[in-house]
C-alpha cells in the first residue's frame, strides 16, 4: 500500500520555455470540473494513510484560495502524524495570506521555482517573476511559520557563463533555504526551446558549471544526496526519496504518473479526456529490478544491495559482476549492503547505468 | 506459343530517364497487372530499389500482348539498371534479349549512360528502338534529341515514339512497333536445349532457382539437366515464368525467357552465364556466356558481433547467387576480428549489398573504407597486387607503387566546362580530349585515378555542375603515382582497419580532415582519447577526443521512470553498433569515415 501520494496541477498562467510537463493555461471554468474529477479519483484509490503528499505542476499556487481550500480538503484527512506536505510555488503568485492559508491547512513545506537571479535570462527563459518577488515570498512563508523552503535552480541556460551560474548560487546562498534543487538544463522536444531548437550548452562548459554547483553547496554545509538535490541539517525531501528508493506511490490528476503494487501507470496528459472520462491510467511494463537500481543510484545513500535481492530474488553480486568490476571503487563503492555512486560516479551515471542494462 | 509471335527486349536507358515507368506502364496497357495491384515502380521488387528510386536487379516478367494485326504475342521484359556500377547486369539482361526500347529523356537528352548501354546493346548484336520520354515537359525538344541520336549514335530516329511514359501518352506506339520492329528469338525448338542461366536467387524452401533464357529446345518437369560449365546435374522440379507473378508452366520453349527449379541445394552449381543443357541429349558447344565482370573496389566487412561471422559467410554465399560479380574471401583484422574482404564493380554496388546484408539477413555490419587494387612492385622485384591498405608491404621493401586509371567521359553543359576542368585537375586528371556534342553540351574525356572517382569525385561533380553532367567510365590501366600509407592511430594504436592509402600530396589535408572527422563521430569516452594520422610513424596531424565528464539525467523522479529509461535504452542500442578496440569503443561509422570528409 503506497504511503506517498502526488498530485499534478496541471495549470499555468503562463508557460516557460524550457517546460515539457503536462501543463494547460488557465481556464478557470475548468477548475470546478477538474476538482471534481480529483474527488473521484481519490476516492477510488482507498488510501489508508499518507506521509508524503506532494503537489506538483504546472502551477499549484496559482488556483485561487477556495480551489486550493477545496484541492487540500480531498487529502488532509489522510495524512499522518509526521506527514511532509510540499507545494510547489512560482514566486509571483506568493502573497502574505497565501503563506498564511497554506500554513493554517498544514502545508509544511514549499518547493519555490526560482530557477535563476538574473532577470534578463529569467525573461529569455519565459519566466515571469522578479528577484523581489522571490525574496518576499521567502520571507512570507517563513513569517507563517513554512521554515522547510526548496529552491529551484537551473544552470547550462542559453548563453549563461560560469560566473553567472557562481552569481545565482551567492545569491541562493543568502536566502538561507535549507533545501535546494539545481538542475541543468534539459532541452526537451516538447517544450519550447524544443520547437526552437536551442543548442544544448557545451558538454565541457556543462561539467564545469556542475562541479562548481557540488563544491559550493557543500562548501555552504549542503549535504549532496542527490544528483541534483542539496540539503541542510538533513532536510531531505522526503517525498523524493520514496521515488529513489523504489516505493509505490499513488499518481493524482491529468498528467501524473503513479506506481501501485509495483505497477507503473501514467495518467491522461489530455484535459478534455480527463475532465469527460477521469484519468484512464496507462500501465507500463517496465523491469523494475533495474529501475530500482537506476533509482536508487542517484542519491549518495544508494541501493541496498541485500534488499534489493531479497525483493527480486536475484543474485546482484554474480549479475553485475563485470560492471562492478569496470566501475569500483573509482565510481562505485559497495559499503555492505549499499553499493554507492562517488561523485564522479554520479556524474556519469548514464554510462554506468548503460552497462547495467546490458546485462539484462 | 509460335516462336515467331516471341519479342525478348530490354529497356535501357540513363538513370531517371524513365526507364521503370515505361515499364509499368507497359504492364498495365498489356493488362499484366491488375489496375489495383498497380504501384510505382512494380519490378523494383527490393525495398531499397523503391526507396531509392533505383533499379539494382534486373528482373524479367512475361506479358501478353493483342497487338493491332488481331494476333497474340508473348513480350519477355527484362527491366535492367541504370547505374554505372550496375552495367554487368545490364550486359547480362541484354544477353537474354534479342532488341532493345532505348529511352532518353526528351529533356535532358543523351546522357553517358545512355551511350554506355547502347554499346553494350550493339555488342550483342540487339536491335535497337529509340523512345522519347518525357515530352509532355515544358522544356522537352524531342527535335533536337532526335538529331542528337542520330548524330551521337547513329540510330535513324525518323520513326521514333514521342511518349510520355507518366502519363501514358504514345505507349501502345511503343508496343506496336516491338512487334513490328524488333525480331523474334531464332533458335530451333527441336535442336538439344540450350538455355542461358542469367540470374538466380536462393529460396529457403526450393534451393537455388535459375532464371534462364531458352536459346535452343525445350525444358519441362522430370528433365535431367546439366548445367556445363558446373557439371552439376539435376531433375527438373518445375519450370514457369513470371508476369510478375510466379506462373508454373508444363514447358518452356525456345524463345522463352522463365525460371527452373530442381531442388538445387548447392549455391556453387548454379552459374550465371552458364549453359543448362539436358543429360541424355546434350548441345554440342555451350552457349556465349559473359565477360566475367571483375570488381573495382575492395572493403573490409566485418560483422559487430564476432559470433556472427558464419551467418555472415552465409549471407554472402547466397548473395553471390544472383550477384556474380560480387566477390570474398576470409580476412582479419586485428582490430575487427574476423570478416570478408569483399570485391564490388562501384560504391553504389558496395552501399546495395551492404545494405542488403544488414536488412535481408539482419546482420550488424562494420564495413572498412573501400580501396582499390594497388600494384605493389617490391624492392625484390616480384608484384603484389594489394586491396587492403593494412597489408601493404614496409615503405623500404617497395620500389614503386601503381594504381588503377579510368578514362571517363563526362557529358556537359558547356558553362560548367571550366569548372568541370577544375575537379579533374584537382583529382589528379589527365587532359585527353574535349569534344563538341551540340551547341550546348561538350564531352570532356579524362583519364582519372579509379581511387579519386570512388573517393567523392561523383558527388563534386554533381555539385559543381548543379548535376548537370553525366559520367561513365572504363578502366584504363595502371600507372605509377606517389602514393603512401597513412595510418590512424587512436590511444596511441594504429587502428588496421582505419589506415588508407592516399595520394602523397594529399596526404596533410585528408589526414587532417580524417582525424577531425573521427573526432566528431567517436563519442566521448571515460579518458582523453589522442587522434593522429601518420606516415611511417611520423605523425602528420593530431587531435583529441575531450574526456566524458558528465553523462547524467538531471531529474529523475516518480513519473519520469519510463521515459528516461527509453533514453537510457537508446544509448545501449547505439553501443551495440559499437566495435570495442583495445580501450575505445569505435562506431560503425568510423570506419567508412573517409568518405564523408570534407578535406578542401
Amino acid at each position: 500500500m503506497a504511503d506517498a501520494c502526488y498530485v499534478h496541477v496541471p495549470f499555468c498562467r503562463s508557460i516557460c520555455y524550457y517546460c515539457a510537463f503536462c501543463r494547460w493555461i488557465y481556464d478557470e471554468n475548468r477548475i470546478d470540473p477538474w476538482l471534481d474529477q480529483i474527488q473521484k479519483e481519490v476516492h477510488a484509490k482507498s488510501i489508508s494513510h499518507l506521509k508524503t503528499l506532494y503537489f506538483g505542476g504546472g502551477t499549484p499556487n496559482s488556483l485561487s484560495e477556495s480551489s486550493f481550500i477545496k484541492l487540500a480538503s480531498f487529502f488532509k484527512p489522510y495524512l499522518d502524524n509526521n506527514y511532509e506536505w510540499t507545494v510547489e510555488c512560482n514566486p509571483e503568485y506568493v502573497t502574505q495570506e497565501q503563506a498564511a492559508l497554506y500554513q493554517k491547512l498544514g502545508v509544511n513545506r514549499i518547493s519555490l521555482g526560482v530557477q535563476t537571479f538574473s532577470n534578463t535570462k529569467l525573461q529569455a527563459i519565459g519566466r515571469t517573476h522578479s528577484i523581489k518577488q522571490v525574496t518576499d515570498a521567502i520571507s512570507y512563508f517563513k513569517k507563517a511559520g513554512i521554515h522547510n523552503i526548496s529552491i529551484d535552480l537551473i544552470y547550462a541556460l542559453p548563453n549563461q557563463t560560469l560566473e553567472e551560474v557562481k552569481e545565482d548560487l551567492a545569491h541562493t546562498f543568502a536566502l538561507d533555504v535549507k533545501h535546494l534543487s539545481i538542475y541543468s538544463l534539459q532541452i526537451e522536444e516538447n517544450s519550447v526551446f524544443g520547437k526552437w531548437h536551442i543548442l544544448p550548452c557545451d558538454e565541457d562548459l556543462e561539467a564545469d558549471m556542475y562541479e562548481t554547483v557540488v563544491s559550493a553547496c557543500v562548501e555552504h554545509g549542503f549535504e549532496h544526496y542527490e544528483i541534483s538535490s542539496f540539503a541542510k541539517e538533513k532536510a531531505y525531501s522526503l517525498h523524493n526519496l520514496h521515488y529513489w528508493s523504489d516505493q509505490d506511490f499513488y499518481g493524482i490528476g491529468c498528467g501524473a504518473s503513479g506506481k501501485e503494487n509495483g505497477l507503473l501507470y501514467e495518467n491522461t496528459k489530455d484535459m478534455q479526456t480527463y475532465l469527460k472520462e477521469g484519468p484512464n491510467p496507462v500501465y507500463l511494463e517496465e523491469d523494475n529490478a533495474f529501475d530500482a537500481i537506476m533509482m536508487a543510484l542517484r542519491t549518495s545513500f544508494g541501493l541496498n544491495v541485500d534488499q534489493w535481492q531479497q525483493k527480486y530474488q536475484k543474485d546482484f553480486h554474480t549479475i553485475y559482476q563485470n560492471v562492478l568490476r569496470k566501475y569500483m571503487p573509482e565510481y562505485l563503492v559497495y559499503e555492505k549492503p549499499y553499493l554507492k555512486p562517488t561523485p564522479k560516479g554520479m556524474e556519469i551515471l548514464n554510462t554506468i547505468l548503460v552497462d547495467f542494462l546490458d546485462v539484462n | 506459343m509460335d516462336q515467331k509471335n516471341i519479342r525478348n527486349f530490354s529497356i535501357i536507358a540513363h538513370i531517371d530517364h524513365g526507364k521503370s515507368t515505361l515499364a509499368d506502364r507497359i504492364l498495365e496497357l498489356t493488362d499484366t497487372v491488375e489496375k489495383r495491384e498497380m504501384k510505382d515502380q512494380i519490378l523494383d521488387s527490393m525495398d531499397l530499389e523503391r526507396e531509392r528510386g533505383i533499379t539494382i536487379k534486373l528482373n524479367a516478367v512475361q506479358l501478353i500482348y493483342h497487338a493491332k494485326d488481331g494476333q497474340d504475342y508473348v513480350f519477355h521484359l527484362i527491366d535492367t539498371p541504370g547505374h554505372v556500377d550496375f552495367s554487368y547486369e545490364v550486359s547480362r539482361s541484354l544477353a537474354a534479349c534479342d532488341g532493345a526500347v532505348l529511352v532518353v529523356d526528351a529533356a535532358q537528352g543523351v546522357q553517358a549512360q545512355t551511350l554506355a548501354n547502347v554499346y553494350l546493346a550493339l555488342e550483342n548484336d540487339l536491335e535497337i528502338l529509340p523512345v522519347l520520354n518525357k515530352v509532355d515537359l515544358p522544356s522537352a525538344q524531342p527535335d533536337v534529341v532526335k538529331e542528337e541520336i542520330e548524330n551521337l549514335i547513329g540510330l535513324d530516329c525518323s520513326d521514333a515514339v514521342e511518349i510520355s511514359a507518366k502519363s501514358g501518352l504514345h505507349v501502345d506506339q511503343v508496343l506496336e512497333q516491338i512487334v513490328h520492329k524488333l525480331p523474334a528469338p531464332k533458335g530451333n525448338n527441336d535442336a538439344p536445349l540450350q538455355a542461358l542461366v542469367f540470374d538466380s536467387l536462393y529460396d529457403s524452401y526450393r534451393g537455388v532457382i535459375a532464371f534462364i533464357s531458352v536459346k535452343n529446345g525445350t525444358i519441362k518437369p522430370k528433365d535431367k539437366i546439366r548445367f556445363m560449365a558446373t557439371g552439376a546435374e539435376y531433375e527438373v522440379i518445375d519450370v514457369g515464368v513470371r508476369t510478375p507473378k510466379e506462373v508454373i508452366k508444363s514447358e518452356l520453349v525456345t524463345g522463352e525467357v522463365g525460371w527452373v527449379s530442381a531442388a538445387i541445394k548447392n549455391i556453387e552449381d548454379v552459374r550465371v552465364g552458364d549453359t543448362i543443357t539436358k543429360v541424355e541429349q546434350p548441345c554440342e558447344v555451350a552457349l556465349h556466356g559473359y565477360r566475367e565482370m571483375n570488381p573495382m573496389v575492395y572493403c573490409g566487412l566485418y560483422p559487430v558481433d564476432n559470433a556472427r561471422y558464419d551467418d555472415l559467410k552465409e549471407a554472402l554465399s547466397k548473395l553471390k547467387l544472383n550477384d556474380a560479380s560480387l566477390r570474398f574471401e576470409p580476412e582479419t583484422s586485428q582490430a575487427l576480428g574476423f570478416g570478408f574482404r569483399c570485391g564490388f564493380l562501384g560504391l553504389l554496388h558496395m552501399d546495395v549489398v551492404e545494405e542488403r546484408l544488414e536488412r535481408e539477413y539482419n546482420l550488424d555490419l562494420i564495413a572498412t573504407s573501400p580501396s582499390v587494387i594497388y600494384h605493389v612492385y617490391k624492392t625484390d622485384g616480384t608484384m603484389l597486387e594489394i586491396d587492403n591498405p593494412a597489408a601493404l608491404p614496409p615503405t623500404q621493401n617497395i620500389d614503386h607503387i601503381e594504381e588503377p586509371y579510368v578514362r571517363a567521359e563526362i557529358m556537359v553543359p558547356k558553362d560548367y566546362v571550366g569548372a568541370m576542368m577544375d575537379l579533374c585537375q584537382k583529382k589528379r586528371g589527365e587532359y585527353i580530349d574535349l569534344q563538341v556534342i551540340d551547341d550546348l553540351r561538350m564531352n570532356m574525356v579524362y583519364e582519372l585515378p579509379l581511387s579519386e572517382i570512388i573517393y567523392d569525385f561523383f558527388d563534386k561533380m554533381k555539385s559543381y555542375t548543379k548535376g548537370y553532367a553525366s559520367l561513365d567510365y572504363h578502366f584504363s590501366g595502371y600507372k605509377t603515382s606517389a602514393l603512401v600509407k597513412m595510418d590512424i592511430l587512436l590511444n596511441g594504436q594504429i587502428i588496421d582497419a582505419l589506415s588508407t592509402i592516399v595520394f602523397k600530396d594529399f596526404a596533410y589535408n585528408r589526414g587532417n580532415a580524417m582525424t577531425i572527422k573521427l573526432k566528431d563521430i567517436i563519442p566521448k569516452q571515460q579518458f582523453e582519447i589522442p587522434v593522429q594520422a601518420a606516415i611511417g610513424g611520423k605523425i602528420i596531424a593530431r587531435t583529441n577526443i575531450k574526456a566524458l565528464r558528465k553523462n547524467v539525467l538531471a531529474k529523475c523522479y516518480g513519473g519520469d521512470i519510463s521515459r528516461k529509461k527509453k533514453l537510457l535504452e537508446k544509448q545501449k542500442e547505439g553501443k551495440k553498433r559499437m566495435k570495442k578496440v583495445g580501450s575505445v569503443e569505435i562506431p560503425q561509422e568510423a570506419f567508412m569515415a573517409v568518405l564523408s570528409m570534407d578535406d578542401q
